[in-house]
């Protein structure tokens, strides 16, 4: 939005100069044009101003002053001033040395992966299923979208009675179809906890998948694929070969966009387990929360938090790539 | 992500704070200190809660014209961030209202004023739990609020008397009494071992009792071994469910024994209006012992909840003092009564607690009777009680859910717990 605000005052700025100085004007003319070009530059500032100012202050200062802190020994005696005392890359260090902070690192990086093939896996099944004429397609495809609705805590709390351990719906229904013998511990094994997490908000980001699948396979040229059919490939072979490598640049941006998505979840966990048992689901966001707000540490919770911040920084500029590969791509099927 | 918003609010705050600060200025000129507005900040929500508080401050505002007092209601778990940025903004309410574990936590700040410096300060008559809650190098910044509040065993008598088991005073009795509760329809206990700070809580009475250290310094030893291993065998011998991993101690633990899917509960008088609520009153449906102890002849010694009052800097010396009068009416026998009724509590102080189990009825007696022993779980910990608590709390998740033995959990422990007490 930035870029595009800027280009659209700044492009036009060098083309009406260069036109003024090709013209056939008086000095005297041409001074009153500069001063013109000048306030037309002044004018492109102050209409940038107000985005400039709210990008400073709703991203580059929470940021910025989230930097500060972790390089600040904090507690709440240094609350009341603004500054504490430098604490150098301390609150890294211990950071690092934390095993619940090294384990929550490792469990974000396994529960986004796990989360993004989950969804992705199951929401092009769906997709490619909506996209087949059957009866009662249209409430399906209404249903699908139900757990975007909800607020995450919600779905913490709904996940939570069906996966307990006595008269949870899930173990009801394996012990009634014979696949399991005993209760499952679905929240209260440390081993098992966060896969059940991980169940959790796989069904949460399926709606997300789907929904942004679905449009791109609305947008394959039926030309393509009837063609794809005369040549004699299979189903297999159509998809594989001709579907996906048209809608890939949609399959990429949805990673990303999912990636973002999953890698702050935290009312989910909240919600389910509280980041147990004995830690077993804690993630970056639920232990810096816990670091800042149970234990009062703004320090070491922001330095964890910074470690998002890195992904974040690592995701955006590959973000602004491939969505400009995809629209490139896309003005070229429409050529 | 959510820290970044909490930043954001932050500013937010700042800039709101600045322009209050603006208005309050202008309001002060003009009125010239014949009205004074004394804001106060809790997270009281029981409409009993609700309506105590508001009609002592109806009083308190009759007997001060001129003076008004505009309560704020934060929910709990916003409470205390909410304090600590307005903290931040030397911006605080003159009065808070806050859980006494966080006590320690405000003293540190630098924001709040220590009422013992305060004219007609008095320490007498309390429980010494009580008012130790708010002491910090030899001076104290608290009242409590409507007393007090700690946990007892709470007992089904029809569960019971159909097991043939009197309420047990004695582990020994606990285990033996659990396992002959446990049937297909119900557990013999209910327990609370979610990773929160009540986890922490309800075990240390089994600790203390047992010659556990309050700073939990002797954790791995023999008094914590043997109370996680307790605890762990209730689980082992299937008499409590191991969902309790996920089980707060209210609404959850307490509602599986009005349910009727536990026998026994470890938990607090808060409860009783719900119980009684669900037709179950003290001496027809349930009973209440203390928690048990290892071996007959140790203390039942209790962590103590409950709020207490502190009062901030801002507002200068004359809202200082006028809020500790308003803390201060509320410290009368009379009040006290009034008040620790309406919370649910307990009188704070000994001789006024003693008239309230007479007026309010026997079920206050065990909760009564223990409170001499109490410990203020800040108290020689200070604002390092809620990470030594949570590691305690993760060291029980780990035992109980088998993810390590309860010797090597509390080993793991101890060592963070030396780490945390000698930073």
């Amino acid at each position: 939005m930035n870029i595009k605000a800027q280009r659209a005052a700044t492009v036009p700025v060098p083309a009406t100069s260069a036109r003024n100085g090709a013209g056939q004007l008086s000095p005297a003319g041409r001074g009153r044009r500069l001063s013109a070009w000048r306030r037309r530059q002044l004018a492109g500032w102050l209409f940038l101003a107000p985005a400039v100012a709210y990008l400073l202050f709703a991203f580059a200062l929470p940021i910025v002053y989230n930097v500060m802190l972790s390089f600040e020994q904090t507690s709440p005696a240094t609350i009341a001033q603004f500054t504490a005392p430098f604490a150098g890359a301390a609150n890294y260090r211990s950071v690092f040395d934390d095993p619940t902070s090294r384990a929550a690192i490792v469990h974000t990086f396994v529960f986004t992966a796990g989360s993004l093939l989950g969804q992705f896996v199951i929401g092009f099944a769906l997709a490619l299923l909506f996209t087949l004429r059957f009866p009662g397609r249209t409430l399906a495809r209404s249903l699908v979208i139900v757990p975007w609705l909800l607020p995450l805590i919600v779905t913490g709390v709904i996940f939570k009675f069906l996966f307990q351990v006595e008269g949870g719906a899930v173990n009801q229904i394996l012990m009634d179809v014979g696949l399991a013998h005993h209760p499952i511990d679905w929240l209260d094994d440390p081993h098992l906890a966060l896969w059940t997490v991980l169940i959790a908000n796989i069904w949460l980001g399926v709606p997300f998948f789907t929904l942004l699948l679905y449009s791109a396979l609305q947008d394959v040229p039926v030309e393509v694929k009837e063609a794809a059919l005369m040549d004699g490939a299979g189903p297999w072979q159509r998809l594989r070969l001709v579907i996906v490598p048209i809608i890939l640049p949609v399959i990429e941006v949805t990673f990303l966009l999912g990636f973002v998505f999953t890698v702050k979840v935290f009312d989910l966990v909240i919600g389910l387990t509280g980041g147990g048992p004995a830690n077993a689901t804690q993630l970056i966001t639920t232990w810096s929360y816990n670091l800042s707000f149970q234990v009062f540490n703004f320090g070491q919770g922001a330095a964890l938090n910074n470690v998002l911040l890195v992904l974040a920084l690592i995701c955006s500029p590959l973000y602004l790539l491939l969505s400009r590969g995809s629209l490139r791509s896309s003005s070229g099927a429409a050529r | 992500m959510n820290f970044f918003v909490n930043k954001r609010r932050r500013a937010l705050a700042a800039v709101a704070a600045a322009s209050f600060a603006v208005v309050g200025l202008s309001q002060v000129a003009a009125s010239a200190a014949t009205k004074i507005t004394l804001t106060e900040e809790d997270y009281f929500n029981t409409p009993g809660q609700i309506s105590g508080l508001a009609s002592y401050t109806a009083q308190f505002e009759a007997a001060h014209p001129g003076v008004t007092v505009k309560r704020q209601y934060v929910p709990f778990a916003n409470l205390d961030t909410k304090l600590l940025t307005q903290a931040a903004g030397n911006d605080l309410p003159n009065l808070l209202a806050v859980d006494n574990p966080f006590v320690s936590t405000m003293i540190s700040t630098g924001q709040v004023v220590p009422l013992s410096g305060l004219k007609g300060f008095s320490t007498q008559g309390y429980y010494p739990a009580v008012i130790d809650e708010g002491l910090s190098n030899g001076k104290y910044y608290s009242l409590p609020v409507a007393g007090a509040n700690s946990i007892a065993l709470i007992y089904n008598i029809a569960m019971l008397k159909a097991a043939h088991v009197s309420p047990p005073t004695t582990w020994a009795q606990l285990v033996s009494a659990a396992k002959a509760l446990t049937t297909p329809q119900h557990y013999g206990i209910a327990l609370t071992c979610e990773a929160a700070e009540d986890t922490t809580w309800q075990w240390e009475p089994f600790f203390w009792s047992n010659g556990g250290a309050f700073t939990f310094a002797n954790i791995a030893s023999s008094p914590g071994v043997q109370a996680l291993s307790l605890w762990k065998q209730l689980v082992t011998d299937g008499s409590a469910s191991k969902a309790c991993l996920n089980w707060s101690q209210t609404p959850a633990a307490s509602s599986q024994f009005i349910a009727g899917k536990a026998a026994m509960m470890v938990n607090g008088p808060w409860n009783f209006p719900t119980l009684n609520l669900n037709h179950m009153y003290y001496g027809k449906q349930f009973g209440i012992v203390p928690v048990p102890v290892r071996v007959p002849g140790q203390h039942v010694v209790v962590p103590l909840g409950g709020e207490d009052w502190m009062i901030s800097k801002s507002g200068g010396s004359q809202a200082q003092q006028l809020a500790f009068e308003y803390i201060q009416g509320m410290q009368t026998p009379a009040e006290e009564l009034k008040l620790a009724k309406a919370f649910g509590y307990l009188p704070g102080k000994i001789a006024v607690a003693q008239t309230y189990v007479k007026q309010a009825g026997p079920e206050w007696k065990v909760y009564v009777d223990q409170t001499i022993y109490a410990h203020p779980r800040t108290l020689g910990l200070g604002v390092k009680y809620p990470k030594v608590s949570q590691v305690v709390w993760t060291a029980i998740q780990a035992a109980l859910s088998g993810s390590q033995s309860v010797q090597s959990a509390l080993s793991t422990a101890q060592s963070q717990i030396k780490s945390i007490l000698a930073s």
